[in-house]
């Protein structure tokens, strides 16, 4: 067992090494985040600075609470941010996954070493100096008390938003010209996900049904971890229990993604090799 | 008749170039054609991205609460503008964004420097977009519904908001070639049009909320208030003086985007192909 564990190591680091290079060719393209990401916090903190003009709370939540959970969010997004679905569905369409399909590895866990090594990338270039931005500039400073679950959630996060990124990016096996699709899927999980705004702004009814999505595991439970207290349509559950319902969708969408990428690589036929 | 044939800066005379835009145009709409459910499915994801932030504002104001002492049709009748602008400019010219940058990558930009016509305008008659329609169509139902429930709006107001519209449409195309600038020696950055969507989400909110030097910024500077807020202003009576000195930045800003544009070819060395 430890042996299989110390080659399935050795080939993650393998991979995330090489991807981490290979994206570090571009890291101007990545360090925009820097100037992009405190645009949108200036935006939001001018506007939550005009709204608590004239009152103390919106939805329980301070000024301070809501300019937190921006900020949070914003860093979370950057470290569960996934591409998967963009590279899957142009490797189906291009045939180049029959490459992939005659290696020892499945191309799933390949995808995912991947993010790994792209991420750890990210760390420094984004997520670190955007949190830097949010401190030293708008004065906004991410606290936790709950730092040992907040990384668990945040990992959970990192494997849900892939598994799901995943999943979408199956779909090219079905449909040919899927640009939209996937746009349209990308808005819908980033606005359940909480990245826009906290979902308990949402009608209450709305909220129920987010709950049953996979989409909320993504970022704002993380980001709900991460400021100590979790609630969501009639849903009130302490960290512990929440991060444990985190790693049961987590594992459920593991599922879904395995199961359709059986009946996905049913349908594919290699056309453009 | 004499205009029409009369030649043009960068060579072919009008006719030409008329006739150019229209075979642009008409290609553009049968690739659209030609993947008719991924077309009407890209409409839907560009109009819930650009109802994003009118979805906050409601959400806001349904909870009782306000932004800066503005009322709801206020708001949204600045995102409305800023939605019919940024719809047009999409589907008129904003994809030299990405053609510029793309082509610069593949090799092909080199084709369109052989044309006996304006390079710029070339591109722009290769890269119509349908897709922004629906940002068009979304803000015209925003727009529409405001101006119900605003003060009526007297003609020379009119005059001044199409007036305006028109700047902001230059502003936009200002954008557009600065960063198709930027494509020719950042190759391949995918993430140029990044930039722009973070500043110009500025547009959607009064510029009175935003501290006194960012708003200065805003409106003389990098002109985005121009492309939503003060064309409204206008028709919302909040109008100040200071709206024709934004007017003489934004033309001076089009005059820059056009000399960076030149600076920036003089610069392009062919790679890729």
């Amino acid at each position: 067992m430890l042996k299989i564990l110390k080659k399935e190591f050795a080939i993650l680091k393998a991979v995330a090494a090489s991807t981490y290079k290979e994206w570090a060719a571009y890291k101007s393209h990545m360090a925009l985040t820097i100037l992009i990401a405190p645009l949108g916090l200036i935006i939001q903190y001018f506007i939550w600075s005009a709204v608590y003009s004239n009152r103390t709370s919106f939805k329980s939540f301070s000024l301070d609470q809501m300019l937190q959970y921006y900020v949070v969010s914003a860093m979370i997004g950057l470290i569960v941010f996934d591409f998967a679905e963009w590279n899957l569905q142009m490797l189906i369409h291009t045939g180049k996954l029959t490459t992939f399909m005659l290696r020892p590895m499945v191309h799933m866990r390949y995808a995912l070493y991947q993010k790994i090594g792209h991420r750890l990338l990210s760390l420094w270039i984004e997520v670190i100096p955007v949190g830097l931005i949010a401190i030293l500039m708008l004065h906004i400073y991410p606290e936790t008390t709950n730092i040992f679950w907040s990384v668990i959630s945040i990992l959970l996060g990192f494997f849900m938003a892939f598994y799901i990124d995943y999943s979408i990016g199956i779909l090219a096996f079905w449909v040919v010209k899927n640009g939209s699709l996937r746009g349209a899927l990308g808005i819908i999980s980033s606005l359940s996900a909480g990245m826009y705004f906290p979902l308990v702004f949402f009608p209450h009814w709305l909220q129920n049904i987010m709950f049953l999505l996979p989409f909320q595991y993504m970022s704002y439970v993380p980001v709900c971890v991460f400021l100590g207290s979790y609630k969501l349509g009639s849903v009130a559950l302490s960290i512990p229990q929440i991060v444990l319902v985190q790693a049961i969708a987590v594992l459920l969408m593991y599922l879904v993604s395995k199961i359709l990428w059986y009946f996905g690589c049913k349908k594919y036929m290699g056309v453009g090799v | 008749m004499v205009f029409w044939l009369q030649k043009i800066y960068g060579g072919g005379c009008m006719r030409k170039l008329l006739q150019i835009h229209l075979h642009g145009m008409k290609l553009a709409f049968f690739s659209s054609a030609a993947y008719r459910s991924d077309f009407f499915i890209g409409l839907l994801v560009v109009l819930a991205g650009g109802l994003l932030s009118p979805l906050l504002i409601v959400l806001i104001y349904q909870n009782g609460a306000s932004i800066g002492g503005y009322s709801i049709y206020q708001i949204f009748l600045i995102q409305g503008v800023y939605l019919i602008a940024s719809g047009f400019g999409a589907v008129l010219f904003f994809d030299i964004v990405f053609s510029t940058s793309f082509r610069v990558r593949e090799g092909t930009f080199d084709i369109l420097l052989l044309k006996p016509h304006s390079l710029l305008s070339i591109l722009i008659a290769t890269s119509y977009n349908n897709n922004g329609i629906a940002n068009v169509f979304g803000g015209m139902f925003l727009f529409i519904y405001a101006l119900y429930h605003i003060p009526s709006v007297s003609t020379s107001e009119w005059l001044l908001f199409i007036f305006l519209f028109v700047i902001a449409l230059t502003t936009l195309l200002a954008f557009s070639v600065i960063l198709a600038a930027l494509g020719i020696i950042w190759v391949g950055n995918s993430r140029l049009f990044d930039i722009y969507n973070s500043i110009s989400k500025f547009a959607s909110y009064p510029v009175t909320i935003f501290q006194k030097n960012l708003r200065m910024i805003l409106s003389f500077f990098i002109p985005v208030a121009m492309l939503g807020f003060i064309p409204a202003s206008v028709m919302l009576n909040l109008s100040s003086p200071s709206l024709y000195i934004s007017v003489i930045c934004c033309i001076l800003f089009f005059g820059i985007s056009l000399l960076f544009w030149k600076y920036m070819i003089r610069r392009y060395t062919s790679t890729g192909g």
